[in-house]
């Protein structure tokens, strides 16, 4: 049938790989040792990479850079598509132009505000010394802490246009109706927006969430761009420390165990979604 | 009156603080990109109209390993395009039109392939095309970003398929037309907008990839994405930022482009339909 290239094609180079990645998860692969047969070992793998020392801290930065990530561009698309979703002029060109960030490529949105963070020559600390904030020009990448705010702000910069666009249909979706009888109640704007728009958002907001969630897990080329996941390996989140096992490491077998965890993570956060879309629609539908 | 010049003042200062926000650091790229060294490099930094030069791009353009990246990420990204676009045609009309037991659970499949973080395929990827031989060639990369990109697009068509009405079909295949006829005839022309639309998201989508064409390349067919981090990198301790911005400013800019021609529809096609 007309659909049989495609699901052949997918098959193919899709499936199976993924497939072969997960068999590559459960057994022993390592490049330092090329002619070694590659054994089936059961959760070596997985426990090996649970139990190394850049586990843990690997972990809880990727819970820091996702949580961060998400309130960040959560609230940038808010107040972006709140912006949007009112009358003026210029409306739709500023909503193409919002849209940038998130077609610049990953690698170099990384380069861009490796650059803007630069100690000597970024435009943050010449800013900040002409406004007196600070005297010392502060190195953001070589902090850890700062590093990985850097790379928060970064991906945050580059998600929230997609995250907007989002809202953006949610907002539309709210009947003017309800707008309507709340101005008759006499509710002032505040109101409105924590009775009609906040309420009519919950799920859009939701689903935006939980999407930056994925996108925060799958963060990789920004990563590489501005600090290759240092310093000190402070900004190797779990998805970069599975890149580092198989690249650096050539620890083929642990590297497609942390991958296969990090992709755990991301069906977990993708059925969440799904499950409350589909419920959100069902409730409407009373 | 006056809630009206308030209303106005906080719409049109924050459609500036959006505009800043979204605008400044790719503006910040083309400033730096222009400017001689000496004046990115001074303490405070210091920009100058008159100072303009485009000797960055000059340099960088003269480099033979960025001209060769540069052709590669056209000729991988048309290519991909051009495969991509016409296999998710042929599936996304069988999803629109035709009522397919497990239309609605391939859909989801769909979807759910794009959550896939690429490390999980890479290495596999990478076994595989060596096995067929197509390490480090423009084949093997398309076929890879095909696979990868196929779920999306076909989600995509589908959308635009389905705005068609089944009538105009119908009557094409009551003057003698086959199904697949029909699809070339009829109704590629006017989906025409979303083709379009498609074609540019899976155009900017292979443009910009980056964790595949570093593990599946070498010298002959890297892309620019992958050059330019290799700009980054090589400097140990001083580096001309402005060759890095021009850089940055060609590869930027393709995308760019072809989004702000198409952006409606593409808005329409990734979110099912955003009035206005």
């Amino acid at each position: 049938m007309l659909t049989a290239p495609v699901a052949l094609f997918t098959a193919i180079f899709l499936v199976v790989p993924i497939l072969y990645g997960l068999t590559m998860a459960f057994r022993r692969i390592n490049l330092t040792f090329p002619d070694a047969p590659h054994r089936w070992i059961g959760l070596d793998n997985f426990d090996a990479a649970v139990t190394a020392p850049g586990f843990g801290g690997a972990v809880v930065r990727t819970v820091i850079v996702a949580g961060a990530t998400v309130v960040l561009a959560v609230a940038i698309a808010l107040a972006s598509a709140l912006l949007l979703n009112e009358a003026f002029r210029g409306r739709f060109v500023l909503r193409v132009v919002m849209l940038l960030p998130w077609v610049v490529a990953p690698v170099v949105t990384g380069i861009v505000w490796k650059w803007i963070f630069n100690r000597d020559h970024g435009v943050v600390n010449a800013v900040l010394i002409q406004l007196g904030v600070t005297d010392g020009y502060r190195d953001w990448l070589t902090t850890p802490a700062t590093a990985l705010a850097v790379v928060i702000v970064a991906e945050a910069w580059r998600t929230a246009p997609l995250l907007t666009l989002f809202l953006l249909a949610g907002l539309q979706g709210i009947p003017e109706s309800r707008y309507r009888a709340a101005k008759m109640d006499g509710a002032g704007w505040w109101a409105r927006f924590r009775f009609v728009t906040l309420p009519g958002l919950k799920l859009s907001l939701l689903s935006v969430a939980l999407l930056q969630t994925v996108f925060s897990l799958q963060a990789f080329d920004t990563i590489y761009a501005i600090t290759k996941g240092g310093p000190a390996q402070s900004t190797t989140v779990l998805n970069y420390l599975s890149y580092q096992a198989s690249f650096r490491d050539l620890d083929l077998g642990e590297g497609a165990a942390l991958a296969w965890i990090v992709f755990l993570a991301v069906l977990v956060c993708s059925a969440v979604t799904l499950t409350l879309l589909v419920q959100g629609v069902r409730g409407h539908r009373r | 009156m006056r809630a009206h010049r308030l209303r106005a003042l906080v719409v049109y200062g924050s459609a500036a603080v959006l505009l800043g926000w979204a605008i400044a650091p790719l503006l910040w790229v083309v400033i730096s990109s222009v400017q001689p060294e000496r004046n990115i490099t001074a303490q405070p930094v210091h920009v100058s109209f008159a100072d303009m030069t485009f000797e960055k791009y000059r340099t960088v353009f003269a480099d033979e390993g960025f001209r060769d990246a540069l052709v590669n990420s056209v000729v991988v990204a048309l290519c991909t395009t051009a495969v991509c676009v016409v296999l998710a045609s042929l599936a996304a009309y069988a999803l629109a039109r035709l009522r397919m037991r497990y239309g609605g659970a391939a859909l989801v499949a769909a979807i759910m392939t794009r959550m896939i973080p690429a490390i999980v395929v890479v290495i596999p990827a990478f076994l595989l095309l060596r096995d067929l031989q197509l390490i480090d060639s423009i084949a093997g990369l398309v076929i890879v970003y095909v696979a990868f990109l196929l779920p999306y697009a076909v989600w995509m068509l589908r959308i635009f398929f389905e705005d068609i009405p089944p009538s105009v079909e119908a009557a094409a295949r009551m003057d003698g037309c086959t199904r697949l006829g029909a699809l070339a005839r009829v109704i590629a022309p006017l989906a025409a907008p979303g083709l379009a639309a498609t074609s540019v998201f899976v155009f900017v989508s292979s443009w910009n990839e980056f964790l595949l064409p570093l593990v599946l390349t070498s010298d002959e067919t890297k892309p620019i994405t992958v050059r330019i981090a290799e700009l980054t990198g090589s400097s140990g301790g001083y580096f001309d930022v402005g060759i890095l911005m021009a850089a940055a400013a060609v590869t930027a800019l393709p995308p760019m482009v072809l989004v702000v021609l198409m952006s409606g529809r593409i808005i329409r096609g990734l979110t099912g339909g955003v009035k206005a």
